[in-house]
């Protein structure tokens, strides 16, 4: 009678700490490198939502354009990307950022030869295939037509300098 | 003569000595000419010449010779055969470079048939992108900012300029070659090939990468993309398919950390997924 009772109990603990463990896994620890506020929406002028210590371990809710949604103990809000530090390969949060997983399946990516330098090396010239791409170029008015078609509205953004400042450039 | 024999070697000790081959190092040719002991000493014919390739007839040269090395890559991995993407692409890349500076460039875009995980850019204005990149690509954003990356490597002639310097030095010891066009175009792309093979300076790929950001963002599309492209390539890290890829660029999560660093606020406020996103599944 007692047996079969502890290996339920038994089980279920196995069970929950599998659970437990695949939950750990799947909330992709990162540490902060940088410490300041979190901030409570993923927007520089977003009221802030508690501090973070560098060297504090987070886990990572999901990733919005350079911000990044974290959870450490009571503390729940935003940081600019380039404050954390990725202690795994990294590629959970490709999958936590929303609408921007998966592939476009339009062609295979596997199969056929590779191109890695000993391939470059040992190449003939195709010239023929280079005077091909003359026939699929297109005008920077049919390029023009298309994004309009597509909806894009273009911006005016200057380019940017190497440091965090955020400073234009001309 | 004493003097010319002297100085030829110097020049290109000086030259090899420079830490570094992305434009931002290169040696101003003007300073160059003036430190020159006599302007009649070969040495200004040489300097000379390469100001000429700077020049009017530079952007020809340039288009030439980044053709020939293009055709050494498509030796080893051809265009697709798929029209329909391969048109698609043009329209998505030659938009893009709208937004850029240069207006002397015959833009020409294709996807390679290769599974390696990869994109160049060749001078003169000829961008390909891998089968094995564009299959993981999930939306047109993501296409965009691959392609705008390197169209900013085009726009600034970062592979271009690294090519004319060591042609520059190779030049110097082999006059030879240097009087015989056939045989300095050969050497043109054997140097280009070479440098496809070695990367260009880390510093060269933050700035396409800061540049590629802004000109997406410029034609309507997410700022924040290539970020997205990123986070795939580090989970391809250690895949043979990357290789080339990974031996040639700073890691996926540096480049994350300076493209966040260095967005400007007009930056961020573009990082939203642009209307045409889903438009890359219709290429088929």
């Amino acid at each position: 009678m007692r047996l079969p009772g502890f290996k339920s109990v038994q089980a279920v603990v196995i069970i929950s700490s599998t659970l437990l463990c695949a939950g750990v896994a799947m909330a992709s620890p990162a540490h902060v490198r940088v410490a300041g506020s979190l901030q409570s929406q993923p927007a520089p002028k977003a009221a802030a939502a508690g501090a973070v210590k560098a060297g504090a371990a987070v886990d990572i809710v999901e990733r919005k354009g350079f911000w990044v949604h974290v959870r450490s103990g009571a503390l729940n809000g935003w940081l600019k990307l380039d404050r954390l530090s990725f202690d795994s390969g990294g590629s959970e949060i490709a999958a936590l950022a929303s609408g921007r997983t998966g592939s476009n399946n339009v062609v295979s990516a596997s199969g056929g030869r590779g191109l890695d330098a000993s391939d470059l090396a040992s190449a003939q010239p195709d010239i023929a295939s280079v005077s091909a791409l003359a026939r699929v170029a297109v005008s920077e008015v049919a390029a023009e037509k298309f994004a309009k078609s597509g909806g894009l509205k273009t911006r005016r953004i200057g380019y940017l300098q190497a440091s965090g400042s955020g400073k234009r450039r001309p | 003569m004493k003097k010319r024999k002297l100085f030829v070697p110097l020049l290109m000790a000086h030259l090899i000595a420079v830490p570094s081959l992305a434009h931002a190092q290169l040696p101003d040719l003007d300073s160059l000419g003036k430190s020159a002991p006599g302007k009649d000493n070969g040495l200004g014919n040489i300097l000379g010449q390469l100001k000429d390739l700077t020049g009017g007839q530079s952007a020809k040269d340039e288009a030439r010779s980044g053709e020939a090395i293009a055709a050494r890559v498509f030796g080893a991995a051809a265009p697709l055969r798929n029209s329909a993407v391969q048109s698609y692409v043009n329209l998505v890349g030659r938009n893009l470079a709208r937004q850029v500076e240069r207006k002397d460039v015959q833009w020409r875009f294709a996807i390679l048939d290769t599974p390696s995980v990869n994109a160049m850019a060749f001078p003169g204005g000829i961008v390909v992108v891998t089968r094995g990149l564009y299959a993981r690509l999930a939306n047109e954003d993501e296409l965009a900012a691959v392609l705008a990356h390197e169209i900013a490597h085009v726009n600034r002639r970062h592979q271009w300029k690294v090519i004319q310097q060591q042609k520059l030095v190779a030049l110097a010891g082999d006059a030879v070659t240097r009087g015989d066009p056939g045989r300095s175009a050969i050497l043109v792309a054997d140097l280009g090939t070479k440098l496809i093979a070695r990367g260009l300076d880390k510093s060269a790929e933050f700035e396409a990468d800061r540049d590629g950001m802004v000109i997406a963002a410029r034609a309507g599309y997410d700022s924040s993309a290539l970020i997205s492209v990123m986070e795939k390539l580090k989970a391809l890290s250690g895949d043979a398919d990357t290789a080339l890829l990974f031996s040639t660029h700073p890691s996926p999560q540096d480049r994350i950390a300076a493209l966040t660093a260095a967005a400007s606020a007009e930056v961020e406020a573009a990082a939203v997924p642009s209307a045409a996103a889903a438009r890359i599944r219709a290429a088929h």
